[in-house]
């Protein structure tokens, strides 16, 4: 039962990464393609969106639970949560510039590309939540007493 | 143990995501304001309703169109026979000028103002045969920082008096 949570917690982390960079690209599309840029506030804002989502997307993806010390303990819950953190942010905007406006930008209907992201958003929330759930502590510590564990099971 | 905190994840974002595919959903049938457009200033997020009003204001451009909060109005160049092409990102960008009945303000003659029906079902006003637009980029009554974008297939012009785009450069 240990190995397939394990695995689901993995590919959680990954997917929730591949989902966030998507987030990303669709506000840079946004901000590129349909003149967001333009827009004070909100450009800066989707600009801001796609550099954050693709930083920690890539670090996601990065080996970075093989830091040294305590860095290496917290970087992948830090690295969740601000995922978590930049997704509910930009569906949180979303749903305000949808309805009462934001920064005095009103958004007109559910295109494609919104649709696009509110699902983005929505899936990375969910896969980087499970991968917090799931995700076993890593460092020598931690390593030492899952080594004791198994033995310990050998051995009774 | 394990299972459990999953559900317990789970279940909450399942609920969240629900909700967002069902406003999602209501937003698709339902969307936009009348007017649209962005408010100016920051004192509020709200952006101000708009009436169909269309009035003329100096600004730096010379005296043009601005609509009932004094936002500057434009013309799409790709527009034809007074039809709208504007839709999508773009009239989230340069939302439409919409109202059910056009009204003739201080310097704009009631007879070059009328409605066109947009793909949403919504009247949008026009002027000499123009379908008429706010910026967002635009943050306070006069700025025209829209004039001469060529964004979504073709060029934004500020409107004279007479209907005309007023084309400085």
């Amino acid at each position: 039962m240990r190995q397939p949570l394990r695995a689901a917690a993995v590919a959680a982390r990954y997917l929730g990464a591949a989902a966030l960079l998507g987030v990303g690209i669709d506000h840079l599309e946004q901000y590129s393609t349909e003149h967001y840029s333009a827009i004070p506030t909100i450009g800066t804002l989707f600009a801001m969106n796609f550099v954050s989502a693709t930083l920690i997307a890539a670090a996601l993806a990065a080996p970075v639970q093989r830091l040294p010390g305590r860095a290496g303990r917290i970087a992948l819950p830090l690295l969740s949560a601000g995922g978590i953190g930049v997704a509910a942010g930009s569906f949180a905007g979303l749903l305000l510039s949808e309805s009462t406006g934001l920064f005095g930008f009103m958004e007109v209907g559910y295109r494609p590309a919104i649709v696009l992201s509110i699902g983005l958003e929505a899936t990375t929330i969910a896969l980087l939540s499970v991968h917090l759930a799931l995700r076993r502590p890593h460092g020598p510590r931690a390593e030492h007493t899952r080594a004791g564990s198994r033995a310990y099971a050998q051995h009774s | 143990m394990k299972i459990r905190r999953l559900l317990a994840v789970i279940l909450p974002l399942a609920a969240v995501a629900l909700v967002a595919v069902v406003v999602a959903a209501c937003g698709g049938s339902s969307s936009g304001t009348a007017g649209g457009g962005s408010a100016y200033g920051t004192a509020t997020l709200t952006p101000k309703t708009t009436t169909g009003t269309v009035s003329t204001r100096q600004t730096t451009l010379g005296r043009l169109l601005v609509d009932a909060n004094g936002r500057t109005l434009y013309l799409f160049e790709k527009d034809k026979d007074a039809t709208s092409s504007c839709t999508g990102a773009c009239a989230s960008i340069w939302p439409p000028l919409t109202a059910g009945t056009a009204k003739a303000g201080t310097g704009v003659t009631a007879a070059g103002l009328a409605t066109t029906k947009r793909s949403d079902g919504k009247k949008e006003i026009t002027y000499a045969g123009h379908p008429l637009y706010t910026y967002a980029g635009d943050q306070k009554p006069g700025d025209v920082t829209g004039q001469g974008l060529d964004q979504f297939g073709a060029e934004w012009y500020v409107l004279a008096p007479d209907g005309h785009k007023i084309d400085n450069g």
